[in-house]
C-alpha cells in the first residue's frame, strides 16, 4: 500500500478527485448566491429595477380655442416641433452645436452651452420650430454628428387676429401655459387634463419598445367661446388708435356692451401688444385696463347722482352761482361758470358740479350708498376677467359732507370701467341691473352669468334720466357724440387725476359714456382717454371716438333708426345751428 | 508507438461543447442587439456582434473539430516554443505602439481588423508546459529546487506579464497553473509556501493599480459607489434579481438597454439571468458543471500520463474561467474581467476556448493509450526521440 500510495499516477488520480471535488464545492456556493439573488432577494431587485426604467410620459392634451362670438379664432394651434438632445448620446457637443446652426440657425455656443449644462439624459434645444425648419433638421437627422439630438411633435400657440384684443385673450409661455387675460385666468379649462403614457426607457431615456401602456387618455381642453365682435373689436381699437395719434395719452379705453345681455361686444386696450411676438411688453400694456384700473369718473358718474335723486324723489332744483361752500371747502362749476337755475335736464346736460354736489348732500352718506350698491358700483361686476380692481370706499358713516358732495360729481370714488359702463347699461335697460359677462360657451356649456339680475332703478325714472342724457348729446357737453338718425344719450366725464391724495395740474380723463338708439336702447359704449395732451374734456377727445364706434356698430349691426330725418351729427357742428334754427331750442356749452 | 483502443470522443462533452456553442451565439444577438442598434460605432446595425460571433462560431466549430483529431501527444513537443513565444507576445502587448489598448487595458495585438488576446494564447502554453514537464521528470516535482521551481518560475512570469492588464486572466492562469502542479503530485509544504506568495502578489497587484482597489470597496458596497466603481456590479445584481425564478423572458430583459455595461461579453451572464431567470443560470451552472465533471473525469480514466495532466489542466483553465465569471458577475467576489467561455462576445476567446475543449475531446478518445512507464522499453526509445530538444536544452 506504501508503494501504491507513492505511484504518482496514482496520486494524480486522487488529487483529480480532490481537484473535482473543490470545483463542485464552488459550483454549489455559487448555486447558493444565484438562489439568494433570483430567488430571495428578488422581488427587491424588480422593485429598484422597475423605479429605474419606468417613466411616466405625458401625453399632452389639445388646448382649447379662444373663439370670438361669430366663431373666428382669437387663439389657435398650430403644429409645431421641439428640438432636443440626450446629451449622453452626443459624441461631440461642439460638432453637433455647430451643424445645428448650420441647420436651423441661432447660436452653435448657446447650443453647446445647452448640451453641455446638464450631465442627465435631456436638455431642450429650441423650442416651437415651424415645419419648414422641423423637414430640414428630418432630413439631416440621420447623420452621425446629429446623434442623440431628437425633434418631438408639439403644438405652439398662436393668435391669427394678431393685437386684435390682445389683453382679453392673453397669451402663454413657451410650456403652453397660460400668463395673462384668458389664457391665464381660464387656464384649467383652457389647458384639459395631459393623459399618461407608462413606459419602460433605456438608460438614454428612449422608450423601449412594446412597453408603453396608456393609463390616461388626455382629456382635451374646452374651447371658449367668448362675446367679443372681432369687427366691432376692431372698429373700437381703430379709433382709439385715432385718438392715441390724435391726442398721445397714457392709455386709452373703448367698451361697447350689448344692453340687454350686457354682453360686452368689445373691449379695447390701447396701448396694445402682439401676442404672438414674443417679446417684452411692459406689464401695464398686458393688463385689460378696464378690469384692472379702476379710476376717478369725474361728471360722468353724475348720471349715477341723478338716479338716486330720482328714485328718492327729493327736490331736483338747484340754483348755480358758479361756487359753494362745503366746510372748509369751496366747490366750482368748470371755468367759473354759472349755470344759474337748474333742473335735473340741465344738472345732467350741462354738467353743472355744484347741482350734482347739492344733489348729493342732500340725498346724504347713507342714501348715496344705498344706490351705489343698487348699481354695482361698489362691488366687482363679476365679469369673467383675471384681476378685475374696484377703487375703496370708506363705510358711508365715515364721510364727511366734502366727501359726499364730492362722489355727487364722480370725486373720491374710484371705479373700473366695466362698473361705469354697466351703470349707462342699466339706466338704458329700464333701470335693470345686470352681470356683464365676457364668456358665452365653455366647450359645450353656455355659461351663465353668476348673479342675478336686479332693478336697481324704477323703469320710468330710467326713462326720464335718459331724456336727460339725450338732452346732453343734443344741447349739452356731449353734442360731438352724436350720429345722424339716431337718437343718441350719453354723459362726458373730465376727471382730474389724483396722486398721492393730491390732484395732478393737467392730468386728466377724459370719458364719454353713452347708449343708442335712445328710442330703445340697443349699445352702450363708453370711452375713456387717460392724460390726453392738447384737450382734457371727454366731450372733445372721448365723444368723438364714441360718435365713430356708434356709427360704425350700428352700420354692421343693422340696427334700425330711430329718428330718421335728424340730421344732427357731431361731426358736423353746424348740423347743430340749422337743426335749431329749424326747430327752435335752447343752445348749450359743449365743453365739460 | 501503442495507441491502445481508441474510443469514440465523450458524448456528454461535445453535446455540452456544441450546446454552448450554439446558445452563445444566441444569447450575444439577444443581448448586444439594443446597444448595437443605438450606437454610431456599430452603424445601429442591432445584429453587427450577432453577425460577428456567428463567423466566429463557425470558425471556433471548426477549430474544435481540427483539434478533436489532432493527437494530443504531439502537442507536447511545443511545450518551450509555446511558453517562449507566450512571453514574448505578451513583452510585445506591453511595448508602446504595438498593443492596442481597448477602454483602458492594452491587452491586444494585431494588424487592421483581425486582433488576437496573447493572454490566451499564454493560458494553453502554460496549461502544456506544466504538463509536458511534468511528464519529463514525474517524480522530480517533490523536489523542491529541481522539480517544484522550474514550472512556478514559468508560470509566476507568464501571471506577472498577464497581470499588469489583466488580472482576471492572470488569476485564471494561476489558478490553473497551481491545480496542475498539485495533481502532478507536488509536496503539500511546497504548494502551501507557493500559495502564500501568490496571495501576496495578488494584494501587490491590486495596490499597484488605484482602480483595483476600488472595485474592492465597491464589492464591498456596490449602492455606496453606485456613481463610480459599483454601477456595473448593481446593474449585474439588478438584472440577475429582477429575473427571478422564470426570468422576464426571452428578448424582455431590460438591463440590456443601455443600463448594464458590458451586457453581451463580461455581463452576458446577467442578462441571461434577466431574461431565463434562476432556470435559466442553473441551467448555464449546470452546463459549465458537466464540463468540469467530464473533463476531470476525463483526466482520471487516461493512463497516459501527459494526456492526464493535460485533460486537468484545460478542464481547470476553462472551469476556472467560467466559475470566475459567474462569481464576479453574481458579487461573490470582487469585480475583475474575465468571459464566460462559449457564451461572452469575443474572437480570441472563442477560438481559444473551442481549441482546448477540442485538445480535451482528443484525449478523451484515447484513454488506454499507454504510458511511457508501463510500455518500458518501447516507450524509452519513444522518450529519447521525442525528448531530445528537452534534454539538450537542459544540459
Ligand atoms: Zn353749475
Amino acid at each position: 500500500m506504501v508503494m501504491l500510495r507513492r505511484t504518482p499516477i496514482l496520486t494524480l488520480k486522487r488529487r483529480t478527485e480532490a481537484v473535482l471535488f473543490g470545483f463542485m464545492l464552488v459550483v454549489a456556493v455559487l448555486v447558493a448566491r444565484l438562489v439568494w439573488i433570483q430567488g430571495i432577494e428578488s422581488p427587491r431587485y424588480r422593485a429598484l429595477a422597475r423605479q429605474m426604467h419606468q417613466r411616466e410620459i405625458l401625453l399632452p392634451a389639445r388646448r382649447g380655442l379662444i373663439l370670438a362670438r361669430d366663431g373666428q379664432p382669437l387663439a389657435a394651434n398650430v403644429p409645431a416641433f421641439d428640438l432636443t438632445a440626450n446629451p449622453r448620446v452626443v459624441a461631440d457637443k461642439r460638432a453637433t452645436a455647430e451643424a445645428l446652426q448650420q441647420i436651423v440657425g441661432g447660436s452653435a455656443e448657446e447650443y453647446y452651452q445647452r448640451l453641455s449644462r446638464t450631465t442627465g439624459y435631456f436638455c431642450w434645444l429650441r423650442r416651437a420650430l415651424d415645419d419648414a425648419l422641423a423637414a430640414q433638421v428630418r432630413r439631416r437627422l440621420a447623420e452621425p454628428v446629429m446623434a442623440g439630438v431628437e425633434l418631438r411633435r408639439s403644438t405652439r400657440r398662436r393668435y391669427p387676429c394678431g393685437s386684435l384684443a390682445a389683453q382679453v385673450t392673453g397669451d402663454v409661455d413657451i410650456d403652453n401655459v397660460g400668463r395673462d387675460g384668458l389664457e391665464f385666468i381660464h387656464n384649467r379649462v383652457l389647458a384639459g387634463v395631459d393623459g399618461l403614457l407608462r413606459a419602460e426607457v433605456d438608460a438614454a431615456g428612449r422608450v423601449i419598445p412594446d412597453t408603453e401602456r396608456q393609463e390616461r387618455e388626455p382629456v382635451d381642453g374646452q374651447d371658449l367661446q367668448i362675446t367679443l365682435d372681432p369687427t366691432v373689436q376692431q372698429f373700437a381699437e381703430a379709433e382709439l388708435l385715432r385718438v392715441a395719434e390724435q391726442y398721445q395719452p397714457e392709455a386709452a379705453i373703448a367698451v361697447v356692451m350689448d344692453v340687454h345681455t350686457r354682453e360686452v361686444l368689445a373691449l379695447a386696450n390701447w396701448p396694445t401688444f402682439d401676442p404672438d411676438v414674443r417679446e417684452k411688453v411692459p406689464i401695464e400694456n398686458r393688463r385689460v385696463r378696464a378690469v384692472t384700473d379702476p379710476y376717478e369718473p369725474g361728471s360722468a358718474f353724475k348720471v349715477f347722482t341723478a338716479a338716486a335723486a330720482l328714485e328718492e324723489g327729493i327736490d331736483t332744483h338747484v340754483y348755480c352761482s358758479g361756487s359753494k361752500p362745503v366746510g372748509h371747502h369751496v366747490i366750482h362749476c368748470a371755468h367759473g361758470k354759472a349755470h344759474g337755475a337748474c333742473d335735473l335736464r340741465r344738472i345732467v346736460s350741462l354738467s353743472c358740479n355744484i347741482a350734482a354736489g347739492t344733489l348729493a348732500e342732500r340725498l346724504g352718506a347713507v342714501r348715496l350708498w344705498k344706490h351705489l350698491k343698487a348699481f354695482g358700483l361698489v362691488d366687482k361686476t363679476g365679469i369673467e376677467l383675471g384681476g378685475e380692481a374696484i377703487g375703496w370706499l370708506a363705510k358711508p358713516e365715515n364721510w364727511r359732507t366734502i366727501n359726499t358732495v364730492n362722489i355727487g360729481f364722480g370725486q373720491g370714488i374710484a371705479v373700473n370701467a366695466i362698473q361705469l359702463c354697466n351703470l349707462f347699461a342699466t339706466v338704458a335697460d329700464d333701470g335693470m341691473w345686470r352681470q356683464p359677462r365676457v364668456l358665452l360657451r365653455a366647450g359645450n356649456q353656455e355659461v351663465a352669468a353668476q348673479a342675478p339680475p336686479h332693478q336697481a332703478m324704477s323703469p320710468a325714472n330710467a326713462a326720464l334720466l335718459r331724456d336727460c342724457m339725450e338732452a346732453t348729446c343734443t344741447e349739452g357737453t356731449g353734442k360731438s357724440a352724436k350720429i345722424a338718425h339716431y337718437r343718441v344719450g350719453g354723459k362726458t366725464g373730465t376727471a382730474q387725476i389724483a396722486a398721492h391724495g393730491i390732484y395732478v395740474p393737467g392730468a386728466y380723463v377724459a370719458s364719454f359714456g353713452g347708449f343708442f338708439p335712445a328710442h330703445r336702447p340697443h349699445l352702450v359704449i363708453l370711452v375713456s382717454v387717460r392724460r390726453p395732451k392738447g384737450a382734457q374734456y371727454g366731450g372733445v377727445v372721448a365723444a368723438p371716438a364714441f360718435r365713430e364706434i356708434a356709427r360704425q356698430c350700428a352700420a354692421y349691426l343693422q340696427i334700425p333708426p330711430d329718428a330718421p330725418g335728424d340730421e344732427r351729427d357731431g361731426r358736423d357742428p353746424g348740423s347743430f345751428y340749422r337743426w335749431q334754427a329749424h326747430r327752435g331750442g335752447s343752445g348749450g356749452d359743449s365743453a365739460d | 508507438m501503442e495507441t491502445g483502443k481508441r474510443v469514440d470522443a465523450d458524448g456528454p462533452l461535445v453535446w455540452t461543447a456544441v450546446a454552448l456553442l450554439l446558445l452563445g451565439v444566441a444569447i450575444v444577438l439577444d443581448a448586444s442587439s439594443p446597444r448595437a442598434g443605438q450606437s454610431a460605432v456599430t452603424n445601429h446595425n442591432p445584429l453587427y456582434f450577432f453577425w460577428r460571433q456567428l463567423l466566429w462560431a463557425g470558425l471556433a466549430l471548426a477549430t474544435l473539430r481540427a483539434a478533436m483529431v489532432y493527437p494530443f501527444w504531439r502537442v507536447r513537443r511545443y511545450w518551450l516554443a509555446g511558453i517562449l513565444a507566450s512571453v514574448i507576445l505578451l513583452a510585445l502587448v506591453l511595448v508602446p505602439g504595438i498593443g492596442i489598448e481597448v477602454n483602458g487595458a492594452k491587452r491586444w495585438l494585431g494588424v487592421g481588423p483581425l486582433r488576437f488576446q496573447p493572454s490566451e494564447f499564454a493560458k494553453l502554453a502554460v496549461v502544456v508546459f506544466i504538463a509536458a514537464y511534468s511528464d519529463l521528470w514525474r517524480h522530480r516535482i517533490r523536489d523542491g529546487q529541481r522539480g517544484f521551481l522550474p514550472p512556478v518560475i514559468a508560470m509566476v512570469v507568464i501571471g506577472a506579464l498577464v497581470a499588469k492588464e489583466d488580472l482576471g486572466t492572470a488569476v485564471c492562469l494561476l489558478t490553473t497553473g497551481l491545480v496542475m502542479i498539485y495533481m502532478a503530485g507536488a509536496r503539500g509544504r511546497h504548494l502551501a509556501m507557493l500559495l502564500g506568495l501568490t496571495g501576496l502578489a495578488l494584494v501587490g497587484f491590486v495596490l499597484m493599480e488605484p482602480y483595483r482597489l476600488d472595485r474592492i470597496k465597491a464589492w464591498l458596497d456596490p449602492w455606496g459607489h453606485y456613481n463610480g466603481p459599483g454601477y456595473q456590479p448593481v446593474h449585474g445584481l439588478l438584472a440577475l434579481g429582477s429575473g427571478g425564478i422564470f426570468g422576464l423572458g426571452i428578448f424582455l430583459g431590460r438591463q440590456k438597454h443601455l443600463y448594464l455595461p458590458a451586457e453581451h461579453t463580461d455581463y452576458i451572464f446577467c442578462t441571461v439571468g434577466e431574461e431565463l431567470g434562476l432556470i435559466g443560470t442553473l441551467g448555464l451552472l449546470v452546463a459549465f458543471a458537466v464540463l468540469i465533471i467530464r473533463g476531470l473525469t476525463i483526466a482520471q480514466r487516461t493512463r497516459h500520463w501527459f494526456g492526464a495532466l493535460l485533460a486537468g489542466g484545460l478542464t481547470t483553465m476553462l472551469g476556472t474561467q467560467a466559475l470566475l465569471n459567474i462569481a464576479v458577475v453574481t458579487g461573490t467576489i470582487p469585480a475583475t474581467g474575465v468571459p464566460l467561455p462559449f457564451i461572452s462576445y469575443g474572437g480570441s476567446s472563442l477560438i481559444f476556448t473551442a481549441l482546448a475543449m477540442g485538445m480535451l475531446l482528443n484525449i478523451s478518445q484515447y484513454p488506454n493509450l499507454r504510458d511511457r512507464e508501463e510500455g518500458a522499453r518501447r516507450e524509452v526509445r519513444h522518450r529519447r526521440r521525442g525528448y531530445r530538444r528537452a534534454r539538450l536544452s537542459r544540459a
